[in-house]
């Protein structure tokens, strides 16, 4: 469904990252692991055209999107979520996905019909499947950190994605909470038959939801298989080790 | 040859007292964020004092008169340190636009002041002693004091350049330019820091007015009058750089200069149009870096239903607007059409500015051109009232968003500073196209027949305009366009991930904001029978922002009640007293300083609180 095909992205001196290509499949989750500053973000940012590629290619259900804006490839069916959570602090979680279901039907060019009225059925599913009912008039920008982090997700679902990509989902959440929060985006992702790629700091996270694992390490894919593989890879044990 | 050296020698003194006046500013802009309206007044009041001393002291001797201007630079420092002390530094938290109606309050208290202490006429100060002459620059007689002049401005900049590379107390000051929070986390005294800063800064300010004596006349219009070109030079030089500034001074100053000889007519749009290329082509101006932006932290409120008693409050004051012609009292018939022009006024800047995010400068230039859309198709081609008022909003509509595919890319203190340039640059054509426009005299007698301006027909017109306006506004805020133009103000890369057409969106709320605005000029064209520069003018645009904060940025009620409460005020005001301005502006002081969230959100939050 997303693949991308020789990325390289050079900031300056730095080479953030190298040749990287990675495919994942519609209804497969795979999560992308690595050291601080391995590449993931800047992998991502090149993936949903936050940030164009100085070499390679992106395709998206099979069609060539490099160099396509992030307006462009979000009506063609990628959803994202930032790792520094970004959501409309001025409205409330309902009208934070009534915004975003308005953008997907090409219904903001409506100067009359209120808002309040738009979508409201298609909001508050999105607002359950996230388990935010109970927050749906709450401005988003009073939100515990992990409720928005549920928001981040549930507008990342927002029209019938086929890619949806991840960056730390559950980061700054308490451990508890991570795992409900993962297994509801991997639910909410296989039931769309939707790609799923996610990058994440918890190994017990990573290894127990993703049915594949890459590992990014100064801006190279250095391995990529199953959650065993990887676990028993010198290669991969080396890396981490390594950077202590 | 020979007049043209003269001439670029005129131009580089200019700019020597125009840097002055701008490396001020740029400094205290740099390490505190404020941009200081009142520096204009800081530059009035060193050639007032400059006045005064050189008056009291023994006359003839050049180190006592060279004594007296440096004395009048360092009193207008200690004035700027005290203002810095009691009004500055208790919003530097609020938004960077509080801090601005703040010092337009300033500016308005030291017009008063400044009027009670040297009286309305101008004043000539003693020229320098011993430099009254000419001399003589390729047979032509240059004045030596002007040759002074040019060398003061590389003197300064020198010195600054010194201070500012070479000292601690410089290189607090370029890191707070550069990151602001960084200083704070550093441990540095900021509040010492923006003192001796803002001190520094209106102390040069003060030089380059005490400087102007031989020169010119000193009057009470010298801060306004300086206040735009300085803004010009500092953001063509780029904000917080100080050879920015110089360089920018003598780019503006040859400009005025060779603009003269060439096209007298356009001197004053060219030097803005120069600024509205230089923004658009390098946008942190020639010589300025971009800054880190402390992430904006200020909670904005949700839109919802007005509390109870607001809705009463607009209750009531539509009943009050309705039978206000029936009380028989042309004044406040008058008083009534100029509160719903501004109430339409007031609700499209708040459109760009609340939920678009977006703060301009330059509203009345949209307002303007609705007005003089009015008036030329009237005196042109005797236009009836149908045709001009559906004229206004149009021209104002298509200049909106010419205005906005200029300067979407701009964001901050950047893009208000090109709406400022792009009011001047119609504001200047208004009062140099004298053939067209009639210049200052304006253009008289718009009058549609049967709807005289006092006229019951005229303000009922007015009303349901207005009224049926600013609704749709609110209407299209409510809409999902309204909602994701505010989607792109909260979060921009979001915006763009889930699908927004941010520029887009943006250039319809410039469009939408000029339909409305225009509508109001044409109205007020109407409603005062004659069209002037002033409509265009910056006090115009300062106007609109007043009422836009005072009534509060985060709710749609605010523009509203900001609308009536300032055009009340100001009409109490005009009438009880001489010294207007001085209350206004204590007025405006006072609220700021209460109400950081405006009047209606002040009632908001005290209603939610109950």
């Amino acid at each position: 469904m997303l693949e991308a095909i020789g990325l390289a992205k050079r900031f300056g001196g730095v080479e953030a990252v190298v040749d990287v290509s990675l495919h994942v499949a519609a209804g497969e989750v795979l999560a992308l692991i690595g050291p601080n500053g391995a590449g993931k973000t800047t992998l991502f940012n090149l993936l949903a055209g936050q940030v164009t590629p100085d070499r390679g290619r992106v395709h998206l259900a099979g069609q060539d999107v490099t160099g396509w804006t992030p307006r462009a490839l979000a009506h063609h069916g990628l959803a994202r979520s930032f790792q520094i959570p970004d959501v409309f602090r001025s409205m409330t979680v309902r009208e934070n996905l009534q915004v975003a279901l308005a953008s997907h039907a090409d219904r903001l060019w409506r100067f009359w019909s209120p808002l309040a009225t738009t979508a409201v059925a298609e909001a508050d599913c999105l607002l359950a499947t996230a388990e935010l009912g109970h927050l749906a008039d709450q401005a988003a920008g009073v939100l515990a950190y992990g409720d928005v982090k549920r928001l981040e997700l549930a507008l990342a679902l927002v029209g019938e994605p086929r890619v949806v990509l991840l960056d730390e989902p559950t980061a700054g959440t308490a451990p508890a909470e991570r795992a409900g929060l993962m297994r509801t985006a991997i639910a909410a992702a296989r039931a769309r038959d939707a790609a799923l790629l996610f990058t994440e700091h918890d190994m017990d996270v990573v290894f127990e939801h993703a049915d594949r694992v890459a590992v990014l390490d100064a801006g190279r894919i250095i391995a990529s298989g199953t959650p065993e593989a990887i676990r028993a890879d010198p290669v991969v044990q080396r890396a981490y080790l390594g950077h202590g | 040859m020979e007049a043209l050296v003269v001439q670029a020698l005129t131009g580089l003194a200019s700019a020597s007292s125009l840097f002055l006046v701008a490396s001020g500013l740029s400094l205290i802009f740099g390490v505190t964020r404020v941009v200081n309206f009142a520096h204009g007044s800081f530059y009035m009041l060193g050639a007032y004092i400059a006045v005064t001393l050189t008056g009291v002291l023994p006359r003839g001797d050049p180190v006592v008169w060279w004594l007296a201007i440096v004395g009048a630079s360092v009193a207008v420092g200690v004035i700027g340190a005290g203002i810095e002390m009691t009004v500055l530094r208790r919003i530097y938290r609020a938004p960077e636009l509080f801090q601005l109606l703040a010092t337009f309050g300033i500016v308005l208290v030291i017009q008063d002041l400044a009027l009670m202490t040297w009286g309305p006429q101008d004043l000539l100060g003693p020229r320098a002693p011993g430099l009254r002459g000419a001399v003589d620059v390729l047979g032509q007689p240059f004045p030596v004091y002007d040759l002074v002049l040019i060398a003061i401005g590389p003197i300064v900049l020198l010195g600054l350049w010194i201070v500012v590379q070479r000292t601690r107390f410089g290189m607090l000051v370029r890191a707070a330019t550069h990151d602001r929070q960084m200083v704070a986390a550093l441990g540095v005294d900021q509040r010492l820091l923006f003192t001796a800063v803002f001190a520094l800064g209106s102390c040069l300010a003060g030089l380059g007015g005490a400087l102007q004596l031989p020169r010119e006349a000193v009057a009470l219009h010298m801060d306004l009058a300086i206040i735009a070109e300085v803004f010009v030079v500092v953001v063509v030089g780029g904000l917080g750089s100080v050879p920015g500034a110089y360089l920018a001074a003598l780019l503006i100053s040859q400009l005025h200069a060779f603009g003269i000889l060439v096209l007298p007519e356009i001197t004053l749009v060219l030097i803005f149009l120069v600024m509205a290329v230089v923004l658009v082509v390098k946008p942190h101006g020639l010589l300025g870096r971009p800054t880190v932006h402390a992430a904006a932290a200020a909670p904005t409120m949700v839109l919802g239903p007005a509390p109870r008693p607001l809705r009463l409050a607009a209750l009531a004051a539509l009943g009050v607007a309705l039978v206000l012609p029936w009380l028989g009292s042309d004044h406040l018939t008058v008083l009534g059409v100029d509160m719903a022009v501004f109430v339409l006024f007031a609700a499209s800047l708040h459109l760009l500015m609340g939920p678009g995010g977006i703060v301009s400068f330059g509203h009345a230039g949209l307002f303007g051109v609705g007005a003089y859309a009015v008036a030329l198709s009237v005196k042109l081609w005797a236009a009836p009232m149908a045709l001009s008022l559906s004229l206004a909003p149009i021209a104002a509509g298509l200049a909106g968003v010419l205005f906005g595919v200029l300067c979407a890319h701009l964001s901050g203190v950047y893009l208000a500073m090109l709406s400022l340039a792009f009011a001047q640059i119609l504001w200047s054509t208004s009062v140099q196209w004298v053939a067209l426009t009639g210049g200052d005299n304006g253009i008289l007698g718009v009058r549609a027949s049967g709807f005289a301006p006092a006229s019951m027909a005229f303000y009922y017109l007015t009303l349901i305009l207005c009224l049926a306006a600013t609704l749709l506004l609110r209407r299209a805020i409510l809409a999902p366009w309204g909602y994701a133009l505010r989607a792109a103000r909260d979060a921009p890369k979001r915006a763009a991930a889930i699908g927004i057409p941010i520029v887009q969106i943006q250039w319809a709320a410039f469009g939408l904001a000029g339909l409305a605005a225009g509508l109001a000029g044409g109205l007020f064209a109407y409603g005062k029978g004659s069209v002037f520069p002033t409509y265009l003018s910056i006090p115009k645009s300062v106007d609109a922002l007043l009422i836009v904060l005072l009534g509060g940025v985060a709710t749609l009620s605010g523009p509203i009640v900001g609308a009536i409460v300032f055009v009340g005020l100001e009409d109490v005001l005009t009438r009880a007293t001489e010294l207007w301005r001085l209350v206004l502006g204590l007025t405006i002081l006072a609220l700021v300083l209460a109400f950081p969230d405006g009047i209606a959100g002040a009632v908001a939050k005290a209603t939610r609180r109950a």
